[in-house]
């Protein structure tokens, strides 16, 4: 009965929620299914949960491209190793 | 490997580290503090803290694994100094933030339709800088947790562990950082 109640009345503000906590984790059955229906229904939701899976993408792209452009320049470093050994 | 455990300062030479493990270090803080001064710190202070603790390097795993864990902890200490928000009161924080984007029910914010070919969206650079700069707006203490999720390949336990916050704090500023994220991309690219 719990998750009936759960599905009928899910609001946008909770499913957000569940929404953005769904990109991390895996949900409960109920939240799953009380989601899954809510969706289905709410077109702001559903562009919201198309929305957050562009970001998780945009983000990972973002990593691969800061990880590529991590380049030490001679400058940084030879400004490290003067900060190292002087307070050694 | 062994060996280097019993090794005191003067028999390490500073300028040798630097030169074999200064860009791996940087290659792993960069992404994660996203910026090139304060990574440039982080690795000087890992070294630095490695050179001066030597002794306690156990020698069970490689010398760069174990600057690796020096400089997580460094970047730990970094975001926890930012970190004002309590444990506490963390559902009325949420409820709060809500507040702006939600009514009672409904949505209350336009959410357009995001058409977009991803990879041609993420090829632009434009595109790209936007995000930079909406990133950059977070403040930095909820940020702290989604770039630390985002840009590392470390899990929610270890997450929390470093940041010294609750499971349900970290899934708070998790979906703050996404929200506003969203709502400053949408405002600044997808908007008409």
């Amino acid at each position: 009965m719990s998750n009936i109640f759960k599905i009928l009345t899910l609001k946008c503000k909770d499913a957000s929620v569940l929404l953005t906590r769904m990109q991390d984790e895996p949900l409960s059955k109920s939240d799953r299914l009380a989601l899954k229906f809510h969706v289905m229904i709410c077109k702001p939701c559903r562009r919201f949960k198309k929305q957050l899976e562009l970001i998780k993408r945009v983000m990972s792209v973002f990593k691969s491209n800061l990880t590529k452009l991590a380049q030490l320049t001679d400058k940084q470093r030879e400004r490290i190793r003067k900060k190292v050994l002087s307070k050694l | 490997m062994t060996q280097l455990s019993s090794k005191s300062t003067q028999d390490i030479d500073p300028n040798e580290w630097i030169d074999a493990h200064s860009d791996v270090l940087y290659k792993y803080a960069l992404p994660r503090v996203q910026q090139r001064d304060i990574a440039e710190d982080m690795v000087q202070e890992t070294f630095l803290a490695a050179l001066k603790n030597i002794d306690s390097f156990s020698g069970k795993s490689t010398i760069q694994t174990w600057l690796i864990s020096i400089l997580r902890h460094k970047i730990a200490d970094y975001y926890r100094k930012s970190n004002r928000e309590t444990d506490e009161n963390i559902d009325d924080i949420l409820e709060d933030f809500q507040s702006h984007f939600f009514n009672k029910k409904k949505w209350k914010v336009k959410l357009s339709d995001w058409r977009a070919n991803p990879e041609e969206l993420f090829s632009q650079k434009e595109f790209m800088l936007v995000v930079k700069a909406c990133l950059k707006k977070l403040p930095r203490a909820i940020a702290s947790a989604f770039i630390l999720k985002e840009m590392s390949d470390v899990d929610s336990k270890e997450i929390c562990k470093d940041l010294d916050i609750s499971e349900s704090n970290l899934w708070v500023r998790l979906h703050r950082s996404r929200m506003s994220l969203r709502q400053c991309l949408e405002e600044n690219w997808f908007s008409d």
